[in-house]
């Protein structure tokens, strides 16, 4: 468990022991609208590892995100989820996946509760399990009191709670984050990080993106950066000066590809 | 039920049993076609001259439990068409306009499963709502008196109601193809317009979603619709499935 108090890199996860690739992006390209989103970008996230993924807006984080959960196809390359192509991935290995992409979506009818017991049904969890995981999973955000709830009356950050539950409730070795800490008080981005590093620490792979460094800086094994869809560095984040880091390696890309820089 | 379609289809009957679309259509759908005929009855027996009335005497053909049947029905063709659209249209339409649909991704069920167990749960409402509207529409019929000793018809409001359901399944796809349920919803209206100019050129006989009305009476008592006729509307359900179920399977996020 990280010591939430602690800054910059110095909590790097030294005891977690990265293991086999679990997701993996090899040569990914992508066009969406006449642009090119993704130029070929590779990323492999291991067990036992937390792998962050950083850019600006429109770097193509969210995409290729997509893609490796099979939301999205690639124009070309092959996205990878233990080792099977998505498109080919069997139903039993889908369960052990949960992700939260896009902005939190829950259904306004149904009370918190119920929306994350959907999200356990629709992962594969039998009915008997689903009441336990989902206390269980409500008590580590700090959702108890809002249980009985309906969606329509929760406010941003709550509803960011429920999505967050219905992507962990049923317990997933491989778990996708896109911008997690969004709207979260900062009790529950302490919640989140130890959520994460708990997946990580019983073997899982986590990819994560946001756009704060300094979380990530305590949170991520590896950093990936992402600039105009192109791996432009990867970074060891213990240590180190993320912040700074990350923008070197932002203005270098842009004088390399001075014709692409906005 | 287990399984991954059986935790499909008890999803979705949760979130249908808990959306006030759902609710207020079922009230529209079993309460109107009652108490529209049993009023238009009133105002016949009543001799009335009200502007009410001399449209009750459009819609009433026949006397006694015919009559009163007749013009519940066309009310039902009507209020199924509009009401289970409208429901349909926001069951597929909901998980784009919402942006719920991202966490019908990366699931160990295929989406085509999932547009399948929306269509079975939709379907299963349509067949409550109609034998609900029906029981109602007898009930009230009882209440009324007076309709005579001759037993109702009651099997023509509900195939006039499981027919007008058909009508509606185009709008899955169409809620579907546009991503949110307002495209479906102007499809259902132009679906709407579409069965009047088609059935005052003559050809609403063949047109799947004139069939239930002009079969309730709504065209009057001169138009009869045969048996190959009241297939129509079943082959536009079965072929909009497959259409709704095939366009999830390929469904992707970020790519509209």
């Amino acid at each position: 468990m990280h010591d939430p108090t602690a800054v910059g890199g110095g909590a790097g996860p030294t005891e977690r022991r990265p293991g086999k690739v679990l997701l993996e992006a090899r040569g990914v390209r992508r066009s969406l609208g006449g642009d090119v989103v993704l130029h070929g970008v590779d990323l492999a996230v291991r067990s036992g590892s937390i792998h962050a993924l950083v850019g600006m807006n429109g770097a193509g984080k969210t995409t290729l995100m997509r893609i490796l959960l099979g939301m999205l196809s690639a124009d070309g390359g092959r996205a990878s989820l233990f080792g099977v192509p998505v498109g080919a991935l069997p139903a039993a290995r889908w369960r052990e996946v949960g992700q939260m992409i896009e902005t939190p979506a829950v259904y306004p009818e149904l009370t918190a509760q119920e929306n994350i017991t959907a999200a356990a049904l629709l992962h594969g969890m039998d009915r008997e399990g689903v009441t336990d995981s989902v206390r269980r999973t409500a008590e580590d955000l700090g959702l108890e009191r809002w249980l009985d709830r309906r969606g329509k009356r929760l406010s941003l950050g709550t509803r960011q709670k429920v999505a967050l539950a219905s992507a962990l409730v049923h317990r997933p070795t491989v778990l996708v984050l896109d911008e997690p800490s969004n709207s979260l008080d900062p009790s529950a981005v302490v919640s989140l990080r130890e959520i994460i590093t708990g997946v990580a620490e019983r073997g899982g792979a986590v990819l994560v993106s946001s756009h704060h460094l300094d979380e990530l800086a305590r949170l991520a094994d590896t950093v990936t950066v992402l600039h105009r869809g192109r791996v432009v560095g990867g970074l060891d984040p213990r240590g180190i000066d993320l912040e700074r880091a990350f923008f070197d390696l932002i203005y270098q890309a842009d004088q390399d590809r001075p014709g692409e820089a906005g | 039920m287990t399984g991954d379609f059986g935790r499909l289809l008890a999803v979705e009957t949760m979130k249908m049993r808990r959306a006030p679309v759902t609710v207020i259509c079922t009230v529209i759908i079993v309460l109107t076609p009652g108490l529209l005929a049993a009023a238009a009855i009133l105002a016949l027996r009543a001799n009335s001259t009200s502007s009410f009335a001399a449209k009750a005497r459009l819609l009433v053909h026949g006397s006694g439990w015919a009559g009163y049947v007749s013009t519940g029905t066309q009310v039902m063709a009507v209020a199924v068409l509009l009401c289970l659209g409208f429901g349909f249209s926001w069951c597929f339409g909901r998980e784009f306009t919402e942006g719920t649909v991202a966490g019908l991704f990366a699931l160990p069920m295929g989406r085509g499963a999932i547009a399948l167990a929306k269509c079975t749960v939709l379907l299963v409402w349509s067949v409550l709502a109609s034998i609900a509207s029906i029981l109602v529409l007898l009930g009230v019929g009882l209440a009324l008196g007076d309709l005579g000793s001759q037993p109702p018809r009651w099997w023509l409001p509900l195939g006039v109601c499981l027919l007008s359901a058909c009508n509606t399944f185009p709008l899955a796809w169409l809620a579907t193809v546009t991503r949110g349920y307002l495209g479906a919803v102007g499809g259902l209206i132009g679906l709407v317009v579409a069965t009047q100019l088609v059935t005052s050129f003559g050809g609403g006989g063949w047109f799947p979603w004139a069939v239930p009305g002009l079969w309730a009476g709504l065209g009057g008592t001169d138009i009869h619709i045969a048996g190959s006729q009241l297939v129509l509307p079943v082959a536009v359900a079965l072929i909009s499935i497959v259409a709704t179920t095939v366009r999830w399977r390929s469904l992707e996020l970020g790519n509209a």
